[in-house]
């Protein structure tokens, strides 16, 4: 191709089963407009090297496997064009924040395991789980207090752009406190006490310095950052016990006590 | 939710210390250049201060308050040094026995100076009655 031009891709490599520490190669890669990094760690791996190791999947920015540093930036190397981002040099590494299994595959346990324990999914009573009673009606402001925040993917860049976090392992970072706030704010949901067990200890939502790191490197736009403020600021009202009480949800219909709303029919099929 | 009531705490704090050492610098120091009140900050003045019940209550609540504040942010910050639960525990603890340490120390002064001072103030009534 006629307008190639080459670019010089410092990697980070390192295997803790052969390497004391980390160290940098240098590959020299062709790039034309429209090509972004992952292409150009695989020309790397199919060209130069087939050793070096890294994650992806979709290769669209939706599964959040492909998360790297690139040129001191935490974000999804599926998603960053090249040339966005330089024309001559361009610096790769691992994110920071997680331990390196190895060469750009960072160790995302410690990120699912304090998702996870923020449980992140809907509670309900349990006696309705054996017997539903129906579906729950949510309004389109209701669904706007959290839906931006159903776009995390769990890439971990916000975790590895966190100050906080790279000085404190055990503080549960951006990722895990803002899934709790999406979870608080869903009417459906009546888990907010357990959570706030988690959220509100010493390693919970009042280490957040508020850099804001977080939601400048989120590769899908959601914002953290705000989260984990609502957050702070939720559980000190609940604590003074002056927290609004939750709208609870309309149950739209079921099998049994559910009542229907007052919703128009559809009209009638014309073809 | 243990952290959530000393944060609250903190921040409680950090507003009562807003309007208290507003008070202290509009008293004291903004007066003395604002309004040229001359002998805000002199000895005599401060000594006057230390035999009226009124500042006794309004210096301990300073510095509980002011102590509490600052060093639960310390302990905030010397915190994120560590990953170790045992030496946060630890560092927990220190900041707990030197807060109270100075807490005592400063109310004991405070008293005592409130003491002296009304002691010299009821000789003085004495001297005065005779």
């Amino acid at each position: 191709m006629s307008n190639e031009i080459n670019v010089k891709f410092h990697i980070r490599r390192y295997n803790p089963k052969k390497d004391k520490s980390p160290y940098f190669q240098v590959f020299d890669i062709p790039v034309s407009k429209g090509m972004v990094i992952l292409d150009a760690l695989h020309y790397i791996r199919e060209n130069y090297d087939s050793s070096l190791a890294f994650r992806y999947s979709c290769r669209m920015g939706v599964c959040g496997s492909c998360g790297m540093l690139i040129n001191g930036s935490p974000t999804l190397a599926c998603n960053t064009q090249i040339l966005d981002v330089s024309d001559k040099e361009i610096t790769i590494g691992p994110l920071p924040n997680f331990q390196i299994l190895k060469d750009l595959v960072p160790d995302l346990m410690p990120l699912f395991e304090k998702h996870r324990s923020i449980s992140p999914f809907i509670i309900r009573d349990e006696k309705e789980l054996d017997d539903p009673e129906g579906e729950y009606y949510q309004t389109p402001e209701q669904l706007e207090e959290y839906l931006q925040f159903t776009y995390c993917i769990k890439c971990g860049c916000c975790m590895a752009a966190c100050p906080t976090l790279a000085t404190d392992k055990n503080y549960l970072g951006p990722q895990p406190l803002s899934q709790a706030h999406r979870y608080n704010k869903d009417t459906r949901d009546s888990g907010r006490k357990k959570r706030n067990e988690i959220t509100g200890s010493r390693d919970g939502a009042f280490k957040c310095h508020y850099a804001g790191e977080c939601s400048r490197v989120c590769p899908k736009g959601v914002d953290p950052a705000k989260a984990v403020q609502i957050l702070k600021r939720q559980l000190v009202f609940e604590f003074l016990h002056l927290i609004k009480k939750q709208e609870p949800c309309q149950k739209l219909h079921g099998p049994g006590k559910g009542e229907k709303l007052d919703i128009p029919e559809a009209p009638e099929k014309t073809v | 939710m243990k952290e959530t009531k000393y944060f609250t705490l903190h921040l409680f704090a950090g507003l009562v210390l807003f309007f208290i050492l507003g008070f202290h610098f509009l008293y004291t120091h903004i007066g003395t250049i604002l309004y040229k009140v001359e002998d805000n900050i002199s000895i005599e003045r401060s000594q006057g201060r230390d035999s009226q019940t009124i500042f006794l209550v309004f210096f301990i609540f300073l510095l509980g308050f002011g102590l509490y504040h600052a060093l639960f942010g310390l302990k905030n910050i010397l915190h994120e040094l560590t990953s170790s639960n045992g030496l946060k525990n630890f560092i927990t603890g220190v900041i707990v026995i030197v807060g109270i340490f100075l807490f005592v120390f400063g109310s004991y002064f405070s008293v005592k100076a409130y003491k002296n001072q009304q002691i010299k103030t009821s000789k003085a009534e004495v001297i005065n009655v005779k």
